[in-house]
């Protein structure tokens, strides 16, 4: 008498439980839209267990005397994201901005490894552990100083 | 948690005017943040002021958020120098200061008994 044997491979059972799951998930990560290029990097930790990241937006139309016109302003970009951090800051636990070096390789290549911003929500207020003074000028970072602030912190033997 | 600071009828305006000068004298060194919870706490402050002219109350409450308290006492912490010279509203701050630190350090403390309660549980 043969006996009918069913091999029963969990890992396609497995798959194809989680493809609906991955193509939603692509699509969120297809929809959430980022600017092409952008200077400052914001991350917020919610208290709910949530997190977000946030990019500046520095390029931006401005109607001057009835004139259309595309100005590009960095201090504007990070006060947005400040202003966001404000309104927000009873619900979240920590947030951190950082800057990048390498803004002309596009959002998704440049590396933000720089951190100028982190503010902590305690009980008895809103700490900053790191704030860093930033120099503006014509609506640009002068990243040279902020270079130099990074080179005194790692010969000190400090984190940046 | 919030907290509730109690004034006076006589107080609120005093309060409201040390507050502005205050903001004045340290503007240069307050933070984004700082600069927006201070701007709510001036618009609360002037909404007292603006009901203290309509109604008969005595004593009035003003409910501060815990960073609103903490801008507070920084930008109190700044300007000794300013209150140095108006005993009157140095005394005032003395206080206020007094009791947001008593708060804190109440809220604190709860919040260490409820992570004790919490270790102790698990």
């Amino acid at each position: 008498m043969e006996q009918k044997t069913h091999k029963i491979n969990i890992g396609d059972i497995a798959s194809k439980i989680m493809q609906p799951i991955a193509q939603k998930q692509a699509t969120i990560k297809k929809n959430s839209w980022k600017p092409k290029y952008s200077r400052f990097k914001l991350k917020i930790y919610f208290k709910d267990g949530n997190q977000k990241v946030f990019y500046s937006y520095d390029i931006f139309n401005r109607y001057e005397s009835g004139i259309k016109r595309v100005v590009t302003d960095e201090q504007t970009g990070i006060e947005k994201l400040f202003s966001y951090i404000a309104s927000v800051q009873t619900n979240i636990k920590t947030a951190c901005i950082w800057v990048t070096f390498q803004k002309e390789q596009g959002t998704e290549h440049a590396q933000y490894n720089c951190e100028i911003y982190k503010g902590v929500n305690k009980i008895t207020g809103w700490e900053t552990p790191t704030n860093e003074k930033l120099h503006f000028a014509n609506g640009f970072l002068n990243t040279d100083i902020l270079k130099l602030q990074q080179m005194e912190k790692i010969e000190r033997g400090q984190q940046c | 948690m919030l907290m509730t600071l109690k004034f006076n009828r006589q107080q609120i305006a005093d309060f409201q005017n040390i507050c502005s000068m205050m903001f004045q004298f340290n503007m240069d060194q307050v933070d984004h943040i700082c600069f927006y919870n201070y701007g709510t706490m001036m618009q609360k402050i002037q909404k007292m002021n603006f009901r203290s002219t309509f109604s008969d109350a005595k004593k009035f409450v003003l409910k501060l958020s815990p960073n609103e308290c903490d801008n507070l006492l920084t930008i109190v912490l700044w300007s000794d120098e300013l209150l140095k010279k108006t005993p009157y509203y140095q005394a005032m701050m003395i206080q206020i200061s007094m009791d947001i630190q008593h708060h804190q350090q109440k809220s604190s403390s709860l919040m260490d008994g409820k992570i004790n309660n919490l270790i102790h549980a698990n």
